[in-house]
């Protein structure tokens, strides 16, 4: 496990470059992000340790980065006071540029993996924007009316996106829709529908609704999202039965989780980042072998906790984190387990989750 | 139903999307807009030489040109779009023109019977003549319309048209002309005599009017009674807040006009100090005269001081402690029970005062000034201060409580409530890690006023003192005042109770947003308006 300490900031985003296996952007922010400035660090992972190759300064918190499909040196940051940011690593000190449409805090930015000409933020102020970097203004801009904590281009296809929000529903967005009245709003699903009922079971009481705070697409499984938030609980849904609620549901985790993301090897396995302190990597039962056992089990019987759904289960924690975990990122390169996370603790790990993983 | 059921890249699923597209208004005017080839009397049409016989026919006089030059009108406003039509007909004008002013004239068989256009033409121009004569005065803004379409290139003979049209206007250039010398005729001192009697007389009905509005018909009698100068002041200061809010600032400016008029009428002060607190504090300087008359037995000139304590609340002089006092001024008067009359105003001013003080000054404004001394210090100089520990004592009380109540009352309360709550969720939590956590810690402080955010930095409090700031002067105006806020206020001045408090607290900006999130609301005091973001 390797460490670096973000002194000063607050980790509240961890990504690993798309082109370089050894390079990991950190946003953080002072003061938990509370007030004050923010700060991106390029990080590289060396033979001595990992070492801040650069970082930025920022006027406000800094609460998600994304790095450019399209250009290996830059970035994207999400700030505080409303601001979307492309920097250069090359360059010093200042932004490329800086887009400032949003009326409150982005929380999410991210950029469309296979377009890649065009990129997403999503802010407090209930709206997700579409932007061209060569373009001074937003494309398109997308309502959701409520605070939307993640959105996310799907990984499939260019077109597609999805945010989750405060007001617990996952939204999906298909730009080829004519503009018109929904405005490009394809499904807007209530995450905290309880599943179907099954044979043998009572049927499910109701949950109430709750601020989901992250979710994410399976990168192989085009119909597949995951979803999770302050209920403490990770659902999968699939968009083609969207009504049928979520096909898998993971309880765990003690307080609310605020990142996830499917592993880019493994089709069934996800990691979390919560404010309970910990990252843990899941298995959504999906997989052959692994999930057929946990299925049965279901089949047979209510698990202990009533809300395990799906065949999932927790497969291993990584507790070193001492504040919350907010950030937690896969690498795509090399062997399959190793991630980096980032919390409140000013740190940045780098793991292997095969060592956690039983 | 179907929609979320089906993948949302079905092709079918898009196309059907697409006939069902939701066509605004604009859309439908674009897509239906037609070439200009099928507009109203474009040129290229087959009826044009048809036409212009007609219109030559028209022109000539056939049908009592002079009444046409006399009472030329522009057209009325349902023809007007015709003009402008010769580039591009919808199809609702085309429709519409067919309608209202040539039957036949779109019926492609006209060319080829020429036989039949006299009698097309005579209908079409008696229409318009008929047109003509049943339109109404026009409105100078159709003038200038009309006279704008003139200027483009019309394709019905613009030249002969513009003639006729140049006929009518020039006598109204010289009608006006004619007036203007008439004036100059008029004896200028004859003519200052009529213009102040019409403005009397203006005066008169516009204040017969005001007078009207008033319900009281006491009020209204005293209204009336007003000399001439007084009734022009009111009409002015009425005029002057007119626009704005007629029906509430009415009352309140009669209100205000009748008790200066009480207040002028009072004898004249000739003590030096007590001049001085009347310039400066009028409302005390009216308690003192209350108290005095009460205390010498002259009941009858106390109320209208009682009145007029009524009347200055509405001037604003920015300080409560005058206004407080003022309120116990009067309590002790109502607490002697002088009669019926003079304590029950007593009593509706001490209310309006309430009113007024505690829907102005915010309950959440960082303090507000409490000046008290000033107002004994100059009372004991005019030597006015032989009783009153009572007062003393209860003015002390309520500082106290003031002074209570403040500290829990700036945007660093919030801050500490958010904290509380953040820390009460995680309190059953004792694991190691949450007990040792900085954020936590951080937490903590906060919500026991250790620590406080001052514009982008965590302030240690213990290490500063800066307490006891006076009150920013706000450049905003005061809100209303609510007349119903003493039903649903606490008038004992403990702690407000905030029912919205609860969903409130957690969100990063207070807005309405629920926000259940348990850490997020660590934001919750986050202030895009602070400083730094400037």
């Amino acid at each position: 496990m390797l460490e670096f300490r973000t002194q000063g900031y607050q980790g509240y985003s961890v990504k690993y470059s798309p082109f370089f296996d050894s390079r990991i952007a950190v946003a953080g922010s002072a003061n938990f992000g509370l007030v004050g400035n923010g700060r991106i660090y390029i990080l590289g992972l060396t033979a001595n340790g990992i070492v801040a190759e650069k970082w930025f300064d920022t006027q406000d918190s800094l609460f998600d980065t994304t790095w450019s499909e399209a250009h290996e040196n830059q970035l994207l940051t999400a700030g505080g006071d409303g601001s979307v940011k492309l920097f250069d690593i090359t360059l010093s000190d200042f932004p490329v540029q800086s887009w400032q449409e949003h009326a409150r805090e982005v929380f999410a930015v991210h950029w469309n993996l296979v377009g890649k000409d065009t990129f997403l933020s999503s802010s407090w102020d209930g709206t997700i924007k579409i932007w061209n970097p060569q373009s001074s203004s937003s494309l398109v801009t997308l309502p959701t009316h409520s605070c939307t904590y993640s959105a996310e281009f799907s990984p499939h296809s260019p077109s597609l996106l999805s945010s989750v929000s405060s007001d617990s529903h996952l939204r999906v967005f298909d730009l080829r829709t004519p503009a018109s009245a929904s405005n490009h709003l394809t499904l807007n699903i209530p995450i905290h529908t309880p599943p179907k009922p099954r044979m043998g079971t009572p049927a499910p009481v109701g949950i109430p609704p709750s601020e989901a705070l992250t979710h994410d697409w399976n990168k192989y499984r085009d119909t597949i999202l995951a979803t999770a938030g302050v209920d403490r609980l990770i659902r999968t849904f699939d968009i083609r039965m969207a009504a049928a609620g979520p096909i898998a549901v993971l309880p765990g985790h003690e307080y609310a989780v605020r990142r996830i993301t499917w592993s880019p090897h493994l089709s069934d396995i996800l990691l979390s980042a919560s404010y309970d302190m910990t990252c843990r990597v899941w298995t959504d039962g999906s997989a052959m072998g692994t999930g057929n056992a946990g299925m049965m089990k279901q089949e047979n019987m209510l698990d202990a906790q009533g809300m395990v759904y799906g065949g999932g289960r927790e497969m291993g924690r990584m507790g070193r984190h001492t504040e919350f975990a907010t950030g937690v990122d896969w690498c795509l390169f090399g062997a399959e387990g190793w991630c980096a996370s980032t919390g409140w603790d000013e740190r940045v790990l780098v793991w292997d989750a095969r060592a956690l993983m039983q | 139903m179907a929609d979320a059921l089906c993948g949302p890249s079905n092709a079918l699923q898009n196309f059907q999307k697409h006939s069902t597209v939701d066509r605004t208004l604009q859309q439908d005017r674009l897509t239906s807009r037609q070439s200009p080839s099928q507009g109203f009397r474009s040129s290229s049409g087959p009826n044009t030489g048809v036409l212009d016989a007609e219109f030559n026919a028209f022109e000539a006089g056939h049908t009592g040109a002079p009444q046409l030059h006399q009472r030329f009108h522009p057209p009325p406003p349902a023809l007007g779009p015709q003009f402008a039509q010769h580039t591009h007909a919808p199809n609702w004008a085309s429709d519409f023109q067919r309608l209202s002013l040539a039957p036949s004239y779109p019926q492609p068989l006209q060319q080829h019977h020429p036989a039949q256009a006299p009698s097309a033409a005579a209908s079409w121009h008696q229409d318009f003549i008929n047109q003509q004569a049943s339109t109404v005065q026009a409105s100078p803004q159709q003038h200038a319309g009309f006279g704008g379409h003139t200027g483009r290139s019309m394709t019905w003979g613009p030249t002969t048209f513009q003639g006729s049209l140049g006929a009518p206007v020039s006598n109204v250039a010289q009608g006006k002309q004619r007036a203007r010398e008439d004036v100059e005729v008029f004896d200028e001192a004859a003519f200052a005599q009529a213009f102040e009697q019409a403005q009397q007389d203006q005066l008169h009905t516009d204040f017969e009017q005001l007078v009207s509005k008033i319900d009281d018909p006491t009020v209204r009698d005293k209204l009336r009674l007003y000399p001439e100068q007084q009734r022009m002041e009111l009409m002015e200061s009425y005029n002057s807040v007119q626009a704005s809010q007629e029906e509430k600032n009415l009352s309140r400016i009669l209100e205000q006009t009748e008790r200066t008029r009480i207040l002028d009428s009072m004898p004249i002060e000739d003590d030096p100090v007590l001049l001085h607190i009347k310039e400066t504090r009028p409302m005390v300087y009216a308690a003192i005269k209350l108290k005095n008359d009460i205390d010498l037995g002259n009941y009858s000139d106390a109320l209208p001081w009682i009145e007029q304590l009524k009347g200055l609340d509405n001037i604003q002089s920015g300080d409560v402690s005058e206004e407080r006092w003022c309120a116990d001024a009067l309590q002790n008067v109502v607490e002697r029970h002088v009669s019926s009359e003079i304590t029950s105003a007593a009593e509706s001013t001490i209310m309006s005062i309430n009113e007024r003080i505690m829907s102005q000054q915010s309950l959440l404004s960082a303090g507000v000034p409490v000046s008290q001394d000033r107002i004994w210090e100059e009372l004991a100089a005019a030597g006015y201060t032989t009783r009153t520990p009572l007062q003393e004592q209860r003015t002390d009380q309520r500082s106290e409580q003031k002074k209570e109540e403040q500290p829990l009352r700036n945007d660093d309360d919030e801050m500490a409530e958010t904290a509380g709550k953040l820390l009460e969720r995680v309190a059953d939590n004792t694991s190691e890690k949450f007990q040792n956590s900085q954020f936590l810690e951080l937490m903590r402080r906060l919500r026991d006023r250790e620590v406080r955010v001052e514009g982008d930095k965590m302030v240690d409090v213990s290490s500063e003192q800066t307490l006891s700031s006076p009150l920013p002067a706000t450049a905003t105006a005061p809100p209303e005042i609510d007349p119903m806020i003493l039903d649903y206020s606490a008038q004992d001045f403990g702690m407000p109770v905030d029912s919205g408090m609860e969903e409130v607290g957690l969100s990063r900006h207070s807005t309405n947003e629920p926000i259940t999130d348990e850490i997020s609301d660590q934001f919750s005091y986050y202030n895009v308006n602070a400083p730094y973001h400037k």
